[in-house]
């Protein structure tokens, strides 16, 4: 087996969503694009392994978040500034989905890295308590006790988005 | 569990700002290149030695993307790091290429390095300071920034690194104190050329100012592995809980090592529903007093019913990963709330005094 056989293809299927994740987990196309390239870096350093491990998606997925929620990583001075690039005015029937991303973008700023992990793990990229714990490297219980803690934190920042959010998300 | 949708939707929505970030040449390319030159150097920040710190700079990172918004003005009179810099100064300057090049007439004489560096605090932790470092051994560098932009681009026969290169938010000074930040002249793939990267490294620097960054930014929560701001458990989960006696000891033994983190209600918070508590200090516990709040912990006893809301709570967590954590209310009903292991939910215990007190001078 080449060394790096199914890494191309990997790559280009699979990059555009992992970007998203990237962007999400950062809110700044510039960490965005670090932290995607050292994630993709890292797995093909490991490709071989991370293919006979069955899920290389998750293991890059696994090295974003461990990264940014690594110690001093975890620094609010590297968010970008609430009201970055990216607000571009749009027309005005695009105000409300604008208004709604910039509500988002400044709320998810406000989080903890874990907390912010969390959100994009759970309620993006689907995945369960299970697998989201497996990501971040912990408990299933910190999971839990970390959204909880972020869904109530989200819901007092951004009332509106999570307005019909109920308030109890954890059995 | 509630999936949220208008979260998921307005997550998606967001994420369409997204661009691509990574493409499946450059990714080969740089797996490539990292086989055969078996080089470690990922952090090239960190071999540099100059560069070594760049604490929360969001470190790696293979080109020179986007605009730096932190940097201060290009040029001036020179006052100091303190003044000029951003607080605290970036380990690693984005936009570096953008900055104008080191004009002809001017005349350096000093280097000026702003960056961040970790100290060991006093009664444990690491304090986030910003060092102002200088030298006047300088030839090489400007002789490096003085040189023209070079290379090929990228091409059949020309890959791109992914490694990270790092600039440093530098200043040089002439004999008056004017000083310029000059960027480098660029080599392919969006670099800057490796001669001034060389020159970096091997300056002499000395350092003539370090300050401490405020308590937001504070270190312990890193140190610790603690939040910045936390829900108080105690209070949210402990309604929910099953009355346990002594479970703390046992969820932290087995730890390589276990993380204090205290956290203090604001008034404002207090008896709400989900009181927010904001990091206010943080340590690993040593071993011996590590051993002491254990046997504290398992000698608690079932919780009695108590409806104060706590304006302080710490959180015992294993630095190795593990699963067990604990919360004790450090005021108010001193109620202890253990996460059991495997998922097993959640048990609430009767803290006291001397576990306080323990929790406190620790």
């Amino acid at each position: 087996m080449d060394r790096y056989e199914g890494l191309r293809e990997f790559v280009v299927t699979r990059g555009p969503a992992l970007s998203r994740t990237a962007y999400l987990l950062t809110g700044d196309h510039a960490l965005a694009e670090d932290l995607l390239q050292h994630a993709f870096a890292k797995t093909a350093a490991h490709w071989r392994r991370v293919v006979e491990g069955g899920n290389p998606e998750g293991y890059v997925r696994r090295v974003m978040v461990n990264e940014r929620t690594s110690r001093w990583r975890r620094r609010r001075y590297v968010e970008v500034s609430h009201d970055a690039a990216g607000d571009q005015p749009g027309p005005a029937d695009e105000a409300e989905a604008a208004v709604r991303r910039i509500s988002l973008r400044r709320a998810l700023a406000a989080l903890p890295p874990r907390q912010r992990a969390v959100v994009v793990l759970r309620f993006f990229e689907d995945l369960s308590e299970a697998q989201t714990a497996e990501a971040m490297g912990c408990s299933v219980g910190t999971v839990k006790s970390q959204t909880h803690d972020a869904l109530t934190r989200l819901r007092a920042l951004a009332p509106d988005l999570l307005a019909d959010l109920a308030p109890e998300v954890t059995p | 569990m509630t999936t949220d949708t208008r979260l998921t939707e307005a997550l998606a929505e967001l994420a369409e700002e997204a661009g691509t970030y990574a493409t499946a040449d450059a990714v080969l390319a740089a797996a490539g290149r990292r086989r055969r030159r078996r080089t470690t150097a990922l952090v090239a920040g960190a071999a540099a030695g100059v560069l070594a710190v760049s604490l929360g700079a969001a470190a790696v990172g293979a080109r020179d993307a986007a605009p730096d918004h932190v940097v201060g003005p290009d040029q001036g009179r020179w006052v100091s790091c303190a003044e000029q810099a951003p607080k605290p100064p970036p380990g690693r300057v984005r936009g570096a290429l953008s900055l104008p090049r080191l004009p002809a007439d001017f005349v350096p004489t000093t280097v000026v390095i702003c960056r961040p560096e970790s100290q060991r605090r006093d009664g444990g932790g690491l304090a986030l300071v910003g060092s102002e470092l200088r030298g006047t051994d300088i030839a090489a560098l400007v002789a490096a920034l003085r040189l023209p932009d070079a290379g090929k681009e990228p091409g059949p026969d020309v890959f791109c690194r992914l490694d990270m290169w790092s600039y440093p938010w530098m200043a040089l000074l002439d004999a008056d104190g004017a000083f310029v930040r000059p960027g480098p002249p660029t080599a392919p793939c969006g670099r800057p050329r490796a001669e001034v990267i060389d020159a970096i490294a091997a300056l002499k620097l000395t350092r003539v100012d370090s300050r401490v960054y405020d308590a937001h930014e504070a270190p312990g929560p890193a140190a610790a592995r603690c939040e910045a701001s936390l829900g108080d458990r105690v209070w949210i989960e402990g309604p929910r809980s099953q009355t346990h006696t002594g479970p703390g000891g046992q969820a932290l033994a087995g730890a390589a090592g276990v993380g204090l983190c205290e956290y203090h209600v604001s008034a404002g918070e207090l008896g709400s529903p989900y009181p927010i508590g904001d990091f206010a200090r943080g340590l690993v516990l040593p071993q011996p007093r590590r051993e002491l709040i254990e046997q504290a912990l398992a000698a608690t006893g079932p919780a009695r019913p108590c409806t104060a809301s706590a304006g302080r709570f710490a959180q015992l967590m294993p630095q190795d990963g593990g699963s067990g954590e604990v919360y004790v209310e450090l005021d108010g009903c001193q109620r202890v709330l253990t996460y059991l292991d495997r998922g097993r939910g959640t048990a609430l215990s009767q803290g006291g005094p001397e576990l306080t007190r323990l929790l406190d001078e620790s």
